[in-house]
Formats: structure tokens, C-alpha cells, sequence
């Protein structure tokens, strides 16, 4: 039994669609970090660093109880452990973690600062935003690029490369960009996203609160 | 074709841009529209206050009028518009058109807790107390047109007019705020009436994605 300690992020949704695509069994446990519950003893137990996601595994590699924080470790362990979604094959397999180690270092990290910084409007914070805001375009010109030739980011198969990677183009709506312009990363996003597994895992562990920005502030009348 | 050129401004998960996105639908009012990104802030942009100085969505434009405050807007093109097959969105009578007025700012009053509810439950994680309290007031109005509608017809008269746009636009988004509506069966057959009228459909029909000319 996986236990999935989460929230609705581009990290917690990696690991709430590979497990929908698995198909298994396991219960979500929301930690609300609008509310500082990522900082909690229980939960600093599981991951010191006091990120989401988090998971343990009742059934570990020996048997006994596994807690794993870090989502591309968890996609890599999980994915292992039902010998799906990543490749056996030492030449493909590679290449996979390849395109995983890209998401974790740049995806993730540049997107985030672009999501960090993109409600602030006051002046002095804009040298970031623009910086930010052009890296993130940058990256999405590398995926661009690399899915004219290639199916999936890591070759012909879906992978743990795709699944930690749409997540966080699934916001595509704040980073300023037009589609027709990445016409092939929009291809794999649409096709990624037609996966019932991908919609039941982006509504983990419940839907809409990455709005809470724009609606916090009386914006409608 | 009884329109000019209109501009509409708004934001598709917006309950008062529904409303007047609705209204242009039904009323078969042509006009270009424009996605106000709220992600981005662009209601607080310079050029979008000019329009609305309150920076909220919706926001009109006609004839070089901007226009704001959804239900203002509402009874602004019940005035100016007819529907296509002739019709008017407004009661027929002085007697009932306040009575129209009446509903809908009963609706803006007290039936807008659904839409407070679903800002805290969608939106905001708002506290269970708090999101509690607010489905119990939203209830309290359900109850209140429920059994006004109990007797068949629209809200005022036979026809729909734009107490029923309104109403209906807010009552779209329960579902959002999780209030249970199994007990509202007058509710649901003037929603089904209402989605027999030309034009009138779900949100996700009704409001677009993007900006559209």
C-alpha cells in the first residue's frame, strides 16, 4: 500500500498520474502547504526538507516499510517496482533518467521561479520575472525541439520523463507563450492530457486551488 | 440585428462575467470578446482600469461607453437589446420590471453566497467554518426561489428575463461551492426550462477560453 503525501503542485501531480496510470491502490494525504503543514514533526519525519510530494511504501524492497521523499526519486522507485513506464533497456533507460534529471533541474526549478515571481508587480521585481520568464520560454523551445523528432521526450514510449515533465507545462497559462509557437511540445501536451490517468492524477488531491491567487482579491463583481 | 459593436471583457471562471456572457448568448447579442488574464493581474493593468476602476471582471464597452458591476450591465442591455426572435429580456410591465430589479438584487444579495461558498471551497482552502457558514446562507437562499418556482414559469412572468440569467449563471456554480441541490426540484425544472431558450447553456459553452473577435 502506497501512502502519498501531497498537494496540488506540478511535484505532488507527478506522483498522483503515475500512480493512476499504474492503476494502484493508495491514499492521498493532503498537506496543505497554503498552510504551512509541509513544516509539521509528522510530516518533516518523511522529508526533511519540507517539500511535497512524500510517499512510504508498506511493501518496500525488502519487505519492510519504505518513506521516499523527492519526486523523481519516487517516479523512478515507483516505476521500477511495477517495471512500467521506464525502460530495461540500459540504452533507453538512460535516456529516460536523462530527461527525467532535465526536468528536475531545469523544468522544475526554472518554471517555479517564474510561478514564484509572475503575480508580483512592483517594479524591482521585474529584472527577475523577465529572467525567469525567458528561461522557462527558452526550455520550452528545448522541448519543442526535441519532440520534432522524437514521440515521447525520451524516445518512441510515454515515460517517467513525460509524466514528471507535463505537470508543470500544464501551467502553461503563466508563462506568456503562444502555442503555435512550440507546435510539437503542444502535440505532446495534448496527447498526454488525453490520458483518463493524467486527468484523474491532475485532480489529486482535489482541483482548483492554483487559482487562489487570482480570486483571493476580490477580482470579479 | 439590433447590435453594435460590442466589446465584452472577462474571465470564463468568473460567476459575474457568466452572467453576462449568458446574457449576450441569449439576448443573440454580437460582440468581440476579450480574456481578462486574472493569473497575470491584468485587471490591475492601467489600460483595463480605464475601463473598470474597480479592476474586477466583467466589464462592457458599447459605443465608446464602458460599462461595470455585472447586474448594472445586465439591466443596461435588458434595455437597450431585444432577442433576435423579438423578444425582451425584461418584464413587460413597470409592475414587473421591479419586480426583475427586485430578484436580482436579492441575487447579488443573498443568492451571491454560493458564490462566496465556491471562492473558499475552489479557490481559497478557505476554513471549514467559514466555507460551512456560507453553504448554509447559500442554501437558505436555494430554498427561498425554490419554492418561488414552485408554482412553474420563470421568475417573473412566462418569459425569462434577466433575474433569470442571473440567478441561473450563479446557480451554475453550486456544484463548485458543494452544495447539495438533490432537494431543489423546482430549481431543476426551471433550469431545464431555461436551457430550452435559445442560447442558454452550460458555463463551459457559454464562455470562451480566449480572446475571440
Amino acid at each position: 500500500m502506497i501512502d502519498l503525501y501531497t498537494w496540488q503542485t506540478p511535484n505532488g501531480f507527478k506522483i498522483s498520474i503515475l500512480l493512476e496510470e499504474l492503476g494502484w491502490d493508495y491514499k492521498v494525504h493532503e498537506v496543505n502547504i497554503g498552510k504551512d503543514e509541509q513544516f509539521e514533526p509528522a510530516f518533516l519525519k518523511l522529508c526533511p526538507n519540507n517539500k511535497i510530494p512524500a510517499i512510504t511504501d508498506s511493501d518496500g524492497p525488502d519487505g519492510a516499510p519504505l518513506a521516499l521523499f523527492e519526486s523523481g526519486a519516487i517516479l523512478i522507485y515507483l516505476a521500477n517496482k511495477a517495471g512500467r513506464f521506464i525502460s530495461p533497456e540500459p540504452r533507453q533507460h538512460i535516456k529516460e533518467i536523462q530527461w527525467l534529471m532535465f526536468q528536475m533541474a531545469h523544468v522544475g526549478p526554472m518554471l517555479g521561479q517564474t510561478h514564484h515571481f509572475r503575480a508580483k508587480l512592483e517594479p524591482e521585481i521585474s529584472y527577475a520575472r523577465t529572467r525567469y520568464l525567458r528561461e522557462t520560454q527558452r526550455l520550452y523551445a528545448v522541448m519543442n525541439g526535441r519532440l520534432a523528432d522524437s514521440e515521447y521526450l525520451a524516445g518512441p514510449e510515454y515515460s517517467v520523463a513525460d509524466i514528471a515533465t507535463w505537470p508543470w507545462i500544464s501551467r502553461f497559462e503563466w508563462h506568456e507563450i503562444e502555442w503555435p509557437d512550440y507546435p510539437h511540445l503542444k502535440r505532446w501536451f495534448d496527447a498526454i492530457w488525453a490520458r483518463p490517468a493524467v486527468k484523474r492524477g491532475r485532480a489529486v488531491p482535489r482541483v482548483g486551488a492554483i487559482w487562489s491567487g487570482a480570486f483571493g482579491d476580490q477580482a470579479e463583481a | 440585428m439590433n447590435g453594435k459593436a460590442l466589446e465584452f471583457y472577462g474571465h470564463y471562471l468568473s460567476v459575474p462575467s457568466c452572467k453576462v456572457g449568458l446574457m449576450l448568448s441569449m439576448a443573440g447579442i454580437p460582440h468581440s470578446y476579450h480574456h481578462i488574464d486574472l493569473m497575470t493581474g491584468a485587471q490591475k493593468q492601467p489600460e483595463y482600469r480605464a475601463l473598470n476602476r474597480f479592476a474586477q471582471v466583467p466589464a462592457i464597452v458599447q459605443d465608446g461607453v464602458a460599462m461595470c458591476q455585472s447586474d448594472v450591465i445586465l439591466v443596461y442591455l435588458a434595455e437597450q437589446f431585444t432577442t433576435l426572435d423579438g423578444a425582451t429580456l425584461d418584464g413587460a410591465t413597470v409592475a414587473e420590471r421591479l419586480r426583475v430589479r427586485e430578484w436580482l438584487c436579492w441575487q447579488a444579495d443573498r443568492l451571491w453566497n454560493i458564490t462566496r461558498a465556491r471562492s473558499q471551497v475552489k479557490f481559497q482552502n478557505g476554513a471549514p467554518a467559514v466555507i460551512e457558514q456560507l453553504q448554509g446562507t447559500a442554501r437558505d437562499a436555494l430554498g427561498v426561489l425554490d419554492a418561488h418556482l414552485g408554482g412553474g414559469g420563470f421568475i417573473v412572468g412566462e418569459a425569462p428575463t434577466i433575474a433569470d440569467v442571473a440567478c441561473f449563471a450563479v446557480i451554475a456554480h453550486a456544484r463548485d461551492a458543494e452544495i447539495d441541490m438533490s432537494e431543489c426540484t423546482a430549481i431543476a425544472a426551471w433550469q431545464a426550462r431555461m436551457r430550452a431558450r435559445e442560447g442558454c447553456a452550460d458555463m463551459d459553452e457559454i464562455m470562451p477560453r480566449e480572446s475571440r473577435g
